[in-house]
């Protein structure tokens, strides 16, 4: 599913008065593509995914997904009426529930109803594709930091949604975990054909995934601001950095 | 930056935008409307009616007669003074035995302790009308078991009377029963003091050559102090609010305190006058309000200079050498006064005929008979029941409303959630009397009279969720605040609304809390007196009311039945309910 994001603004209300997150972005993903939005941590990447999300509400433009406007001028379409599935930075596994219950929960929310063994063969696949499947019936407190993202990651992709949102998913887990579910989540969302759009601070993650990479650069203004606006030269310099870190760049530069 | 906020608002029309989102939030805004209306609609009633001569229901125009009368009523001003007298000090008779035993039991070798530990709790299981009536049994001038038996002691010395030697019935008589009766409460408001207390400053003390009395007034109390302090203040507060003893004790005896000077003008004498009460009610609620307020500040600041760290310190015992056995006499005498006594003489009498002095001829006479008669009236199942009902609904609605209003305050992306916050303090400042008073002139005029609910169970669940939603939502704030944000967000992108997040998500995740507090509120409410007794009628009697209406009707050995079932019932009750509580937040219940 295509993504267009169009002059995306927002702004926080903060004790000392307003600050700029995000000042008319706008970007847009073809369908299929592994987009990752990439940038130091406050510069309004998170922003930009929660708002495609429908947790934040912007303040002005709009949100395409697949020519349907979700939000804009006059139009409001809440988080649970978006066709996305979402994994977290916290994971945010439901403790109270089994593996199995975490994941078919969004199944359960779902307009047309699915029935019970329809239910249990979509969850059981969503948890094969992650390599959970052995692990259904156990109760989520019971998972290690990477089994949860295993989970998380599940539950976000058996509604079979058209666009999938990663929040800096893997910065919670070692090093070692991190490489291993870093080529997991790629394989997985091509052989899905997913779109997927990917937030991280991390350069070698976001060069080792992505088919394009969006450098979100914080500028001499407090607020983030997206490197295509202001700072295309801070944007270069950044790129020619991630060149020289020795990764092959896949896809090419967005600034 | 100005110029593109005045473009974004014209991009998204605010009123749309506003709309929108009242729409998709329909539950908050039906549970802000409803949180608002049991607040503001009876607290408006009650100061429209201050202004209005008449019955609440027929007024008969606006007057500043009601302010006028009231202040110029000596006995207005009586009642204030011995709801002052009787507040500073009884709290202070509280404080002393509660701050001695918080020691004691904590910090010394007394024997015994953790028998101590669990016995201090259990007058919490006896409410305070139960309370009031043993000691009126055991003090009553004449015929008062205690004083029969005092006056046998001083027969042998050759002293002879034959009334007295105590007169419960007295203003003496009412701060020994509310001084008795705080001691819990405070005891376990400082008694983490104590604990948490770092022992290295005690130890200072002593290598500096002090003995183990100097150091407990030198350094262990000066310390503590913030944590006695907001305790002593809490105390005084209750004591400002006290109902049961004032009006088993006081009335009797034509002393009158606030509440029972309110529950006087409307219940008992004749005529009624309702614009005369809403003026002792609107009074005595701002004064209520300015302690309240006047203690949440001196607590913020307390806990700036706070000693107590959170560190977990293993509290350093001191030996208090040959004065340990004196101290657990002192402990055991206070069991006897707050529990043994009062106890035994409800028991005592429930098992007799008609109110005896305990005597070994006495025991002869020893009969269930008063179960049996109890148990044979018909209204006693449909008060049983009355009870039960107002514990599960009162618990339920209480919890579900301070859940809600919480997540609205806590989490809601709606603006005026500061405001709901601030609302939901209000209740906690209104004496349950006073809220009573509100209620009845509420629901007596338009709009809440076509709701039909006046003398029905409904105003009695009403009336009991706003006395406890405080309490509630101040426990669930904190729990709320404990589940993580993304564990709801998840939620919705994995395609649920709000209602449902709500109920599979975080209503689960924070159950111990809402157990914890459902538990807390049915307690609260199986014991509750004030509310209930004012808004009684025919159709809504709970237990608390019938006890009370048997002992009015001099039927004092129905009454004691009742309240050793009562007692029984609620001791399992208030140590699960503590328990939970403790499990969840650390506060006191």
């Amino acid at each position: 599913m295509e993504v267009e994001v169009r002059g995306l603004t927002k702004t926080f209300a903060t004790s000392q008065g307003h600050v700029t997150a995000l000042e008319k972005l706008s970007f847009d993903i073809r369908p299929g593509e592994f987009y990752t939005l990439l940038g130091p941590s406050g510069c309004g990447k998170s922003t930009t995914l929660r708002c495609i999300a429908g947790l934040e509400r912007p303040d002005g433009g709009e949100i395409v997904l697949g020519g349907r406007t979700v939000v804009g001028p006059g139009v409001w379409m809440a988080p649970n009426e978006r066709p996305i599935g979402m994994v977290f930075q916290s994971y945010a596994i439901w403790p109270h529930m089994t593996v199995f219950r975490n994941v078919e929960f969004p199944l359960r929310q779902t307009r047309s109803w699915v029935n019970k063994t329809e239910r249990r063969k979509r969850v059981m696949e969503a948890l094969s594709l992650v390599q959970m499947a052995e692990f259904a019936d156990r109760p989520a407190p019971f998972l290690s930091g990477g089994q949860q993202q295993r989970v998380a990651l599940a539950r976000a992709l058996v509604s079979r949604p058209e666009v999938l949102l990663l929040d800096e998913p893997l910065s919670n887990l070692d090093a070692k975990l991190r490489e291993e579910l870093r080529i997991e989540i790629k394989e997985l969302t091509s052989r899905l054909g997913i779109t997927a759009i990917y937030v991280t601070h991390d350069q070698i993650e976001a060069l080792a995934m992505s088919d394009r990479i969006a450098v979100m650069h914080r500028g001499a203004n407090p607020s983030g601001r997206f490197a295509e606006r202001y700072l295309p030269a801070a944007g270069e310099q950044l790129c020619r950095r991630l060149r020289r870190t020795g990764e092959r760049l896949r896809g090419y530069c967005w600034a | 930056m100005a110029i593109d906020t005045l473009s974004l608002s014209r991009q998204f029309p605010r009123w749309r935008l506003r709309w929108e989102r009242l729409r998709g939030n329909i539950l908050l805004v039906v549970v802000m409307a409803v949180l608002l209306a049991m607040i503001v609609i009876p607290i408006g009633r009650l100061l429209i009616n201050s202004f209005l001569e008449g019955h609440p229901a027929l007024p008969e125009g606006w007057t500043l007669q009601n302010y006028t009368t009231a202040f110029g009523m000596p006995l207005f001003y009586q009642a204030l003074a011995t709801t002052l007298v009787l507040a500073t000090i009884g709290t202070a008779i509280t404080v002393v035995i509660a701050v001695l035993f918080a020691w004691l039991i904590e910090r010394t070798d007394m024997p015994c302790r953790n028998l101590a530990w669990a016995l201090i709790l259990i007058p919490m299981a006896i409410p305070g009308v139960l309370f009031a009536l043993g000691w009126a049994l055991l003090l009553s001038p004449k015929t008062g078991a205690m004083n029969v038996f005092l006056r046998d002691v001083f027969a042998l010395f050759g002293v002879e009377i034959t009334e007295g030697p105590i007169n419960i019935y007295s203003i003496g008589g009412l701060i020994f029963l509310d001084g008795l009766r705080g001691v819990t409460t405070v005891f376990l408001m400082v008694v983490g003091a104590f604990r948490m207390m770092d022992p290295s400053l005690e130890e200072a003390a002593r290598v500096s050559k002090a003995g183990t009395v100097a150091t407990f007034f030198r350094v262990t109390l000066p310390a503590l102090s913030p944590a006695i302090l907001a305790a002593a203040m809490y105390s005084f507060i209750s004591s400002m609010e006290s109902f049961e003893a004032p009006l088993a004790i006081g009335l009797p005896a034509n002393i009158f305190v606030l509440s029972t000077l309110i529950y006087f003008t409307t219940r008992i004498q004749a005529p009624l006058d309702y614009g005369l009460a809403a003026v002792f009610g609107v009074s005595y609620m701002i004064l209520m309000v300015f302690l309240l307020i006047w203690y949440r500040r001196a607590v913020r600041n307390s806990e700036r200079f706070a000693t107590v760290s959170g560190k977990g310190f293993r509290p350093r015992i001191v030996s208090i050498g040959q004065w340990r056995y004196p101290a657990l006499a002192l402990f055991v005498v206070y069991f006897l006064f707050a529990v043994a006594a009062p106890f035994c003489v409800l028991l005592w009498t429930s098992l007799l005929p008609g109110y005896r002095v305990p005597s070994i001829d006495a025991i002869r006479l020893i009969t269930l008979d008063n179960y049996r008669e109890i148990f044979a009236t018909d209204r006693v199942f449909e008060v049983i029941w009355n009870t039960l009902v107002l514990m599960v609904v009162a618990a339920t609605a209480t919890m579900v409303l301070a859940f809600l209003a919480s997540w609205i305050i806590v989490r809601a992306p709606v603006r005026g959630r500061g405001l709901l916050d601030g609302l939901m303090f209000v209740p906690h400042a209104i004496p349950g009397i006073v809220i009573a008073l509100a209620l009845i002139m509420a629901f007596l005029t338009p709009p809440l009279r076509y709701t039909g609910l006046y003398g029905t169970m409904g105003i009695l669940v009403i009336g009991l969720v706003i006395a406890y939603i405080s309490f509630g939502t101040r426990l669930m704030n904190s729990a709320i605040m404990q589940v993580h944000k993304e564990l709801e967000q998840a939620a919705y992108v994995s395609g649920a609304s709000t209602a449902k997040t709500l109920f599979f998500i975080t209503l689960p995740l924070l159950f111990p809390a809402f157990a914890a507090g459902w538990i807390w509120v049915a307690v609260h409410a199986l014991r509750a007196f004030s509310i209930p007794l004012m808004l009684s009628s025919k159709n809504n009697e709970v237990f608390a009311v019938l006890l009370w209406e048997f002992w009015e009707n001099g039927t004092a050995s129905l009454a004691s039945g009742l309240g050793v079932l009562l007692i029984i019932a609620l001791i399992p009750l208030s140590l699960l309910m503590r328990r939970f509580i403790v499990q969840v937040s650390g506060q006191q219940g």
